[in-house]
C-alpha cells in the first residue's frame, strides 16, 4: 500500500513538476524549484517518522536537484532524542505535537525563522498561532506538515451507539470492550473536560493538583475497565477487526482503510461531551542540522501548496496550507478544516498537553505530573 | 690426575636429577593447560566483559547521574536511587512482579521436572527424540510466540471458537486475553524449555540403576522420583528455578502485548523510564535495583531449596 501511495505520488509530483515548468506563469510554490535551489547536489538527513520526509512528494525534486534523501527512524522517540544528543547529524527532524515541548525543552532543535518560509502565512492560523509549536521564548520550533482531529475508532455494527463522552466507557457496559494507548494526555485532558475543570477551549489543558486527584479517580476507572492498552494505530486496528475489542480510544481515519483491507468497516467519532483536540506532525531543524539553507527549502516545499495536498493525501491526514486543502484527494477532505481556523474557537484545534514542568505555574499539574499520576492509575488498579 | 690420554667420564644422572626434571615437565605442562585453558575462557569472557560487565556498569554509573533537560550529566546524586526505593508505584508493580515470578516458576517446575524424570527414566529409548521436541519449542520467535497466544486466547481464537461451538458458553470469553492468564500461559509456554534443560542434564548423573532399586522395593513411581530422583537432581531444580524466576522478574513485552491494563510489571516501569519520561538515570537505578533484586532472589532460591533438600 505504503510503495502504491509512493508510486502514485511520485507520479503526481512529477507531472506537477513538468507542468509548472512548462507554464508561462509557474505557480508560487514551484518557483523555488524552477530557481537555483540550494540543495543542488546535496545529501539531506533526515530522522523521524517514515513518510514525513517527503519521500514520495519530493522525489521528482530530488531527482531534479540532484538531492539525495537519507531517512533514518531510531525505533522509538526516546532514541530519537539520544540520536540528536549524541550529536548524530540530520538536517531535518520530526517533531510530533504530542513530544514537542519535551523535544524543544530538551534543546534538540533550532529555532525557526518564520520569514524564511514563503508559504508560511499560507498556513492554517489554527495551526500557525499554535502555543505547541513554540519554546518557553515564544519562538517556533516545529513547521507543521500535517495534522488530525483526535477521533475514537469503533466496530460500527458491536457499538450501535456510539458514546459521546469518556465518562461513559466506566459503566459496566463497556468492560473488557475497549482498549487504549499507554499515555496520559488525551485520556486526562478528556477528563479534565468532562469533570469541567477545563473548557476544552484554548491553549493546552490546565488542572490544579487537586483537580487532577478526581481526574486519576476517574481514570482508573476507565482504564480498569478496559480490555488492554494498544501499542500503535495499526495494532489498534488488528485488534477490533479480530474481534478483541470494540472500540480504541485514541484513532487516526487512516485506520478506516487499514481496516477495508481486512474486509472490516469500521467508523470514528468524537466524545463530544469531553472536548476536542488534535494532533500535528511537522519538520524541525536539528541542533546538529548541516545544512540549514537546504533544510528551510526543504521544509517550505513541505508546506507549498501542491506538495502539501499530496502529503496530506498521502497521510490521510489534513492539509496545513489553506490553499492545499482546496487541491488535496478524497484522504485529506475527510478532516473538518474550521478545527483549525481560530475564528470557531469553540472547535478549534487544540494541544491537549498540559504545560511543561517549567512553565507549570503553581499548583498546576505539569507534563511531569501527568506521567507519575499515569504511572499511579496503571499500578494502583 | 687429568693428563694426556684420559678421557672425561660422564656422569650417569642421579635420581635426584630425573626426578627434578619430570617435575619441570610436569610444572611446565601444567603451566600450558592453564594458559591454553585461560585461552579457551577468553572468547566467552571477553563477549561477557564487553556485552554484558561493561554495560552494567554503564548503567551503574548512569544510576548516580542527575537529569538537567532530559539529558543525564555527571553529577553524583542518589536521588534516583531514593525515588526507587521510596515510591509507592515501584512497591506495587514489585509486589504484583514477585508474585506473577512466584506462580510461572511454580508451574514450569511442576511441568519440567515430571517431563524430565519422564525423558531420562521411562522413554530412555525414545529421549533424543523427545529431547530435540523439547529444543524445537525454542525455534519459535518469542514475538510469534506471543501473536500465536493472541490467536488462541483471543474472542475469534481456537479456544473461544471450541467452546462455543460445543455450546459450553454464547459468547467468546473475554478474560482468556488481555490478563494474567495469558501473561502467565506465554511465560510458561516460553520458559518451560529453560525449566526442562538443567533438570535433564542433573538428573544425567542419577543411575537409571538407583531408580529401578527403588521400584523393585515397591517404591512408586511417584514416590521414587520424589524420594531419590528430586534430591540427587536438585542442583538442576536450583538451576531452573532461578533461571525461570529470573527471566520472569525482568519481563516486560508479554505484558505489554497479552496481558490487560493491571498486568504491567516492574519492567514495564523502566520502560516508562527510558522512554516517556526520558528519565535514564531514574531508569538506570531502577534496573540495578532490579538486578541486586534477581541476585539476592537467585540466591534466596538457591538456600531454600538446598535446605528443602536436606
Amino acid at each position: 500500500m505504503a510503495i502504491r501511495r509512493r508510486v502514485i505520488g511520485a507520479v503526481i509530483a512529477l507531472f506537477l513538476v513538468a507542468a509548472a515548468c512548462g507554464g508561462d506563469e509557474p505557480a508560487p510554490t514551484t518557483a523555488a524549484a524552477e530557481e537555483m535551489s540550494v540543495c543542488e547536489g546535496t545529501t539531506l538527513s533526515f530522522i523521524g517518522l517514515d513518510g514525513e520526509a517527503g519521500e514520495a512528494e519530493l522525489e521528482a525534486w530530488r531527482e531534479e536537484n540532484n538531492v539525495t534523501l537519507e531517512t533514518n527512524w531510531p525505533g522509538n522517540w526516546p532514541q530519537f532524542v539520544t540520536a540528536i544528543k549524541v550529536g548524530d547529524v540530520y538536517d531535518l527532524a520530526t517533531i510530533a505535537y504530542f513530544q514537542a515541548q519535551r523535544q524543544i525543552e530538551a534543546g534538540l532543535f533550532h529555532p525557526i525563522d518564520t520569514s524564511r518560509l514563503s508559504n508560511w502565512d499560507k498556513m492554517f492560523a489554527g495551526l500557525r498561532e499554535n502555543v505547541s509549536l513554540r519554546g518557553a521564548d515564544g519562538q517556533v520550533y516545529g513547521v507543521p506538515i500535517a495534522w488530525g482531529d483526535g477521533p475514537y475508532i469503533y466496530h460500527p455494527e458491536r457499538v450501535p451507539n456510539p458514546p459521546v463522552s469518556i465518562l461513559e466507557l466506566a459503566e459496566p457496559e463497556w468492560e473488557g470492550r475497549f482498549t487504549l494507548f499507554d499515555s496520559a494526555i488525551w485520556l486526562f485532558s478528556m477528563l479534565a473536560v468532562a469533570l469541567e475543570f477545563d473548557d476544552g477551549v484554548g491553549e493546552l489543558t490546565y488542572v490544579t493538583d487537586e483537580q487532577m486527584e478526581s481526574i486519576k479517580e476517574e481514570a482508573i476507572k476507565i482504564v480498569r475497565n478496559a480490555a488492554g492498552f494498544t501499542n500503535g494505530y495499526q495494532e489498534a486496528t488488528d485488534v477490533i477487526v479480530a474481534g478483541d475489542s470494540d472500540l480504541n480510544i485514541n484513532g487516526w481515519e487512516a485506520m478506516l482503510t487499514w481496516a477495508e483491507e481486512q474486509g472490516e468497516t469500521l467508523d470514528f467519532d468524537f466524545f463530544v461531551e469531553s472536548g476536542g483536540g488534535g494532533w500535528w506532525d511537522g519538520l524541525a531543524i536539528p541542533v546538529t542540522a548541516d545544512d540549514i539553507d537546504c533544510a528551510y527549502e526543504y521544509i517550505d516545499l513541505m508546506i507549498s501548496d501542491e506538495i502539501n495536498a499530496q502529503v496530506g493525501e498521502n497521510l490521510v491526514s489534513g492539509v496545513v496550507n489553506e490553499v492545499s486543502a482546496e487541491l488535496a484527494g478524497p484522504g485529506a477532505q475527510i478532516y473538518d478544516y474550521d478545527l483549525v481556523r481560530p475564528e470557531v474557537p469553540e472547535v478549534s484545534f487544540r494541544d491537549q498537553s498540559p504545560p511543561e514542568d517549567d512553565a507549570a505555574e503553581e499548583g498546576i499539574a505539569s507534563y511531569s505530573d501527568w506521567l507519575e499520576t499515569w504511572e499511579e492509575v496503571k499500578a494502583e488498579l | 690426575m687429568a693428563g694426556l690420554g684420559t678421557v672425561d667420564r660422564i656422569e650417569p644422572p642421579r635420581i635426584d636429577d630425573s626426578v627434578s626434571l619430570a617435575a619441570e615437565a610436569l610444572v611446565r605442562k601444567r603451566r600450558r593447560d592453564r594458559i591454553v585453558a585461560w585461552l579457551q575462557l577468553l572468547p566467552g569472557s571477553a563477549f561477557f566483559f564487553a556485552f554484558f560487565l561493561l554495560p552494567l556498569l554503564g548503567l551503574l554509573a548512569m544510576s548516580f547521574f542527575s537529569l538537567v533537560d532530559f539529558e543525564p550529566v555527571v553529577d553524583f546524586t542518589i536521588s534516583n536511587y531514593a525515588e526507587v526505593l521510596t515510591s509507592s508505584v515501584h512497591a506495587r508493580l514489585a509486589l504484583r512482579t514477585v508474585q506473577a515470578a512466584t506462580i510461572v516458576t511454580a508451574i514450569v517446575l511442576l511441568v519440567s521436572f515430571p517431563f524430565a524424570y519422564t525423558l531420562n527414566f521411562v522413554f530412555r529409548r525414545h529421549r533424543q527424540l523427545l529431547f530435540f521436541l523439547v529444543l524445537v519449542s525454542l525455534f519459535g520467535g518469542y514475538i510469534v510466540r506471543i501473536y500465536a497466544w493472541r490467536s488462541i486466547l483471543g474472542n475469534q481464537g481456537v479456544i473461544n471458537q471450541g467452546l462455543m461451538a460445543f455450546g459450553i458458553v454464547d459468547e467468546p470469553v473475554r478474560e482468556l486475553l488481555n490478563s494474567m492468564y495469558a501473561v502467565g500461559a506465554s511465560l510458561v509456554n516460553f520458559l518451560v524449555p529453560l525449566g526442562v534443560l538443567p533438570i535433564y542434564a542433573a538428573m544425567q548423573n542419577v543411575s537409571p540403576g538407583i531408580a529401578e532399586a527403588a521400584r523393585d522395593l515397591g517404591a512408586s513411581r511417584f514416590r521414587t522420583a520424589r524420594q531419590i530422583v528430586l534430591p540427587l537432581s536438585m542442583r538442576g531444580v536450583r538451576a531452573a528455578a532461578a533461571f525461570v524466576f529470573i527471566a520472569t522478574l525482568g519481563e516486560w513485552v508479554t505484558p505489554r502485548l497479552l496481558g490487560g491494563t493491571e498486568d504491567l510489571l516492574i519492567g514495564n516501569r523502566i520502560e516508562y523510564y527510558f522512554g516517556a519520561s526520558l528519565d535514564w538515570p531514574a531508569g538506570a537505578a531502577l534496573a540495578i535495583t532490579l538486578v541486586v533484586a534477581m541476585g539476592l532472589a537467585a540466591f534466596a532460591i538457591m538456600s531454600l531449596m538446598k535446605r528443602l533438600a536436606r
